[in-house]
């Protein structure tokens, strides 16, 4: 048999499916992936020159950007936190609020957005001599390309017992019993794909965001998630310490609390222990080509 | 003829008219009203032939017949719809029903033959097919070891055995035969490690060998074999790991950690199937998170490129591939019926609409095809059905003639359980088993009403339950179970609602019992190094453990103070006080028989309890008896119809007991012919 021919365009990392999911109307080349390369780093496609798509996905942060909301051109602040382009080949929803059902339709709609890139489908095509299909394809390519794996978790899994410290082993052991987070941030990806409220959204008995409705966000995914601070949709906590402590707390009350989101009752040394887990899910680096 | 003759033969005619008539409307009634089906059968076949020229009554009576067996699964339904196409051409309705049942793109099904090839005790449906299509990989559960059953001399043949490293209690699960017949992958539960590996079995040899394992990993709780490469190089496997990803992959017949190629939905694949050249695996997926449909997709072995083959508004399982690799065999109830169904494949993608080959399979499921083209299908008849009795427990005897308080889904029901105010009997209702696993595809929770009759069904929100037990103010129940994102624990389900909460969400949880007040939820703790009851305070949420021991399925005793169990070997009978303390034997259980350790209650007056013990060596059928719990004689219960084979339930009353009897009857099936048709449709 001739296994694993997608080795030829991607590395596939430890501990991702080999089978990376590729609509066929877009198939995987070093062509597309390539070009899509260079549309996400062309600051041509922002109205003013001054940010391209790297500008909110930093490849030197998990292609996430540091900050709580993004900045757009101008200094535009957005609503939302930059989420991380990791892994999402594998995705099946895309936006925090999960409202683009493939790479392609998604890719656009930053260039577009007035408080983002602030381009129309014409301006871009111009700019850049491509028609808008094409440039969608290959930025879809590009972010299909962006892969994390093969962490010191993945080695663990693979058999090498040393790869986790004996806390993060106790964090894992946490992170699928007693924290119950593996009831939405499944493996491999560390996500479920799946629109959940936790409260972030909700403030005083208001709504801040409505989300997806309720105030309902995409779960993101966990991998490489040291590097990816500050965290939740709205960047509203600035550290995993936060995090394990918001959830830890059974998340804000608000109507239609996810029902899996409880107290957890977890003491100082399990927190840390998630941590310290949570620090276990980076790898060498992202990889993509 | 004279007219006193024709108005005689006239009169004679409106009787039989009328007698066919009525003897149909007997038998609605028998299979709607009274659920029985097999009664109701025979009473539509004597309304066929009291029916004479009247041919609309007889058509319908064979339609309502062919609905009965279709219900009961078996295969006799197919040719009663194909009788009534041949010989009731004029019955409009009716052709038009049997012609929707045996579905619109129907293959010719003259020449196909269905015969019965395998049934008896020892028959178990975890293996597949050799090549050859002489012999079927399975578990006998008599050594706990891997066996092959010969359809040619009806012979069964152990081929493995343990080591001294294994123990007895270590067996086979699920099996897959290599395709040249000459090895045998098997799912392997290990009861040192409390899950499964994956060994391999050589058949070379001419005795038992003992099987060499080649996926042992502590963060793969099972790993099944589904099939191989036609190369023999690989295995197609499917792993469920510990945080419950479930994962499509290979193995190497040469050892090494699983290719993952694919993860899915925790429900997973209920067959891997390699293409005859090697390229494609077919598998059947859920078509999402709140369906228990399935659609089919073909993967790339090289992992390169995944297809849909089809995505139906129905139950699809991918079933075999042809020999010659250019049809995919697979189930579906798309024509309202499980039927068969065939899909011309070529370069991987779907070819046509499928074809239309078997209407009605019932609950078969597929062990394999042969070389020269025999289908192999697995068959579960009949079942277990709740029976009420009275009986005077003091001295065993049965005090009534025995009642079916369940008319609906007969041979699906079990573990009836009283209510604490004895208003209810809540029971379990498997239906419309898998065809690929036998696993039910919904499992309801069925609420009887004693007082007035009336049924309620509640499918709560979880893949499976059972260890049924009332909360005190008989609103809700707590369950054993595994919720939708596979993960194990202790549910409360309300009654009224069928609203499903978390008590406790931990797997190795078993046997809730609630205390009298319903402040407390008892539950047993259990794994392979530990044991203990412990005590869950419900306001607070916290826990205690409160006796720590290999003790089996204890029971609170009516007034709460005491716990009766069975010591771990079930040899003997235990009493211990709530809040802990020291077990006190009260029976040597080894004197009396061998118990089942799997079930106990307490008589109403709390003076004594029943056990159940096996009534053979080996199956399911169980005897119940009375052990007093301040000491005196040991006495069995009469039961009619028994044996027993599931739970019971004693009524709050002291009088009327609950329980199940019957079994499922599994037989093997070959489907022969069918290709040259298939070949023909070309």
């Amino acid at each position: 048999m001739m296994l694993f021919l997608l080795a030829a365009i991607v590395t596939i990392p430890l501990g991702l499916d080999l089978y990376l999911p590729v609509p066929e109307d877009n198939p995987l080349t070093l062509e597309g992936i390539e070009l899509g390369k260079r549309l996400f780093l062309d600051r041509r496609l922002s109205r003013d020159g001054s940010l391209s798509c790297a500008g909110c996905h930093d490849p030197t942060r998990a292609f996430s950007d540091g900050r709580p909301v993004a900045i757009g051109i101008h200094d535009r602040k957005g609503t939302r936190n930059a989420p991380a382009l990791i892994n999402r080949a594998y995705g099946r929803r895309f936006f925090w609020d999960g409202r683009a059902a493939t790479l392609e339709a998604q890719v656009l709609q930053p260039i577009t957005n007035p408080q983002e890139l602030d381009l129309t489908l014409p301006e871009a095509e111009a700019r850049v001599g491509l028609p808008s299909a094409q440039i969608a394809r290959a930025l879809a390519s590009y972010v299909r390309s962006i892969l994390s794996g093969d962490s010191p978790y993945d080695h663990y899994i693979e058999g090498d017992r040393d790869a986790l410290s004996p806390e993060a082993v106790q964090g894992l052991q946490l992170f699928r019993g007693k924290a119950n987070c593996i009831a939405c941030h499944f493996t491999p990806t560390f996500t479920d794909e799946q629109l959940h409220n936790t409260g972030v959204a909700w403030r005083d008995g208001k709504l801040t965001d409505d989300g997806a409705g309720q105030g309902q966000f995409k779960t993101p995914t966990l991998r490489e998630v040291t590097r990816t601070a500050p965290y939740m949709h709205d960047g509203s906590l600035a550290t995993l310490e936060d995090v394990v402590k918001f959830y830890d707390a059974g998340g804000r009350a608000s109507p239609s609390l996810d029902p899996e989101i409880r107290p957890l009752r977890l003491s100082p040394a399990e927190k840390q222990a998630l941590v310290s887990f949570l620090g276990a899910l980076s790898g060498r680096s992202p990889q993509s080509r | 003829m004279n007219s006193r003759r024709l108005i005689l033969i006239f009169a004679t005619a409106l009787t039989l008219y009328a007698q066919a008539d009525v003897t149909l409307q007997r038998a609605m009634r028998k299979e709607t009203l009274e659920g029985d089906l097999k009664g109701a059968i025979a009473l539509y076949e004597k309304a066929v032939t009291e029916s004479k020229s009247d041919r609309t009554t007889a058509a319908k009576a064979l339609i309502r017949m062919a609905e009965c067996h279709q219900k009961l699964g078996d295969f006799e339904s197919q040719k009663i719809y194909e009788r009534v196409l041949r010989e009731y051409g004029d019955q409009k309705e009716a052709v038009a029903t049997a012609r929707g049942k045996l579905g619109g793109t129907e293959m010719k099904s003259a020449g196909i033959v269905a015969r019965q090839v395998w049934t008896g005790p020892k028959v178990f449906f975890g293996g597949t097919v050799s090549p050859d299509g002489r012999f079927l990989s399975y578990t006998d559960w008599d050594a706990n070891e891997l066996a092959l059953h010969d359809f040619v001399t009806g012979t069964d043949r152990v081929v493995t055995k343990k080591d001294a490293s294994q123990s007895p209690e270590d067996y086979p699960e699920e099996s897959a035969i290599s395709r040249d017949g000459k090895r045998i992958a098997a799912m392997w539960y290990s009861d040192s490690q409390g899950r499964y590996d994956l060994r391999l079995v050589d058949l070379s040899s001419s005795g038992p060998v003992t099987p060499r394992v080649l996926v042992n990993d502590e963060e793969v709780v099972w790993i099944s074999p589904y099939d191989w490469s036609p190369d023999g190089a690989w295995i197609a496997v499917q792993v469920q790991r510990k945080d419950r990803t479930t994962q499509i992959g290979l193995v190497s017949a040469a050892g090494g950690p699983v290719r993952v190629l694919k993860s899915v939905d925790w429900r997973g694949a209920s067959k891997l199937l390699f293409s005859p050249d090697g390229k494609y695996l077919a598998y059947d997926l859920p078509a999402g998170e709140n369906t228990d449909q399935r659609d089919i997709f073909l993967l790339a072995a090289d992992a390169s490129k995944e297809t849909v083959l089809s995505q139906h508004p129905a139950d699809e399982t991918v079933l075999a591939w042809t020999p010659d690799g250019k049809h995919l065999l697979f189930t579906s109830d798309r024509s309202g019926a499980n039927g068969i169904w065939a899909m011309a494949v070529n370069n991987g993608k779907a070819q046509d609409a499928p074809v239309l080959i078997r209407p009605d399979i019932g609950n078969a499921h597929a062990l394999g095809l042969s070389r020269s083209g025999t289908l192999y299908l697995a068959q579960g008849l009949g079942g277990p059905e709740i029976y009420v009795a009275s009986v005077e427990f003091q001295t065993g005897k049965l005090l009534s003639d025995t009642e079916k308080p369940i008319r609906q889904f007969v041979g699906a029901n079990s573990h009836p359980v009283f209510s604490p105010d004895g208003k209810y009997l809540a029971y379990e209702s498997a239906r419309d088993r898998s065809p690929s696993t036998s696993r039910p595809k919904s499992r309801v929770l069925v609420i009887l009403s004693l007082e007035t009759g009336r049924v309620r069904d509640l499918r709560p929100d979880l893949s499976q339950f059972d260890r049924l037990e009332w909360a005190p103010d008989s609103r809700s129940v707590a369950v054993r179970g595994e919720d939708n994102k596979g993960r194990h624990g202790i549910f409360r389900i309300d009654t009224q609602t069928g609203a499903v909460s978390p008590l406790v969400l931990k797997p190795g949880v078993w046997t809730p019992l609630w205390s009298p007040d319903g402040k407390k939820l008892y539950y047993q703790r259990l794994d392979k190094v530990t044991a203990a009851i412990v005590s869950l305070d419900i306001a607070s949420g916290a826990e205690r453990e409160i006796l720590q021991a290999k003790f089996l399925a204890p029971r609170l005793s009516p007034d709460g103070r005491q716990f009766a169990m069975y010591a771990e070997g079930r040899k003997s009978l235990m009493v211990v006080p709530v809040e802990g303390g020291t077990p006190r034997e009260i029976v040597d259980l080894a004197k009396i028989g061998s118990f089942t350790g799997v079930k106990l209650d307490w008589t109403a007056d709390g003076q004594s309890v029943i056990a159940p013990q096996w009534s053979v060596s080996r199956g399911p059928e169980q005897e119940l008896w009375r052990i007093p719990v301040s000491g005196g004689s040991p006495q069995r219960i009469e039961l009619n119809p028994a044996p027993m084979v599931g739970g019971f339930s004693i009524h709050p009353d002291g009088r009327r007991i609950a329980y199940t009897s019957g079994r499922v009857k599994r037989e093997v099936w070959v489907i022969e012919s069918f290709l040259p048709l298939l070949q023909a449709k070309r």
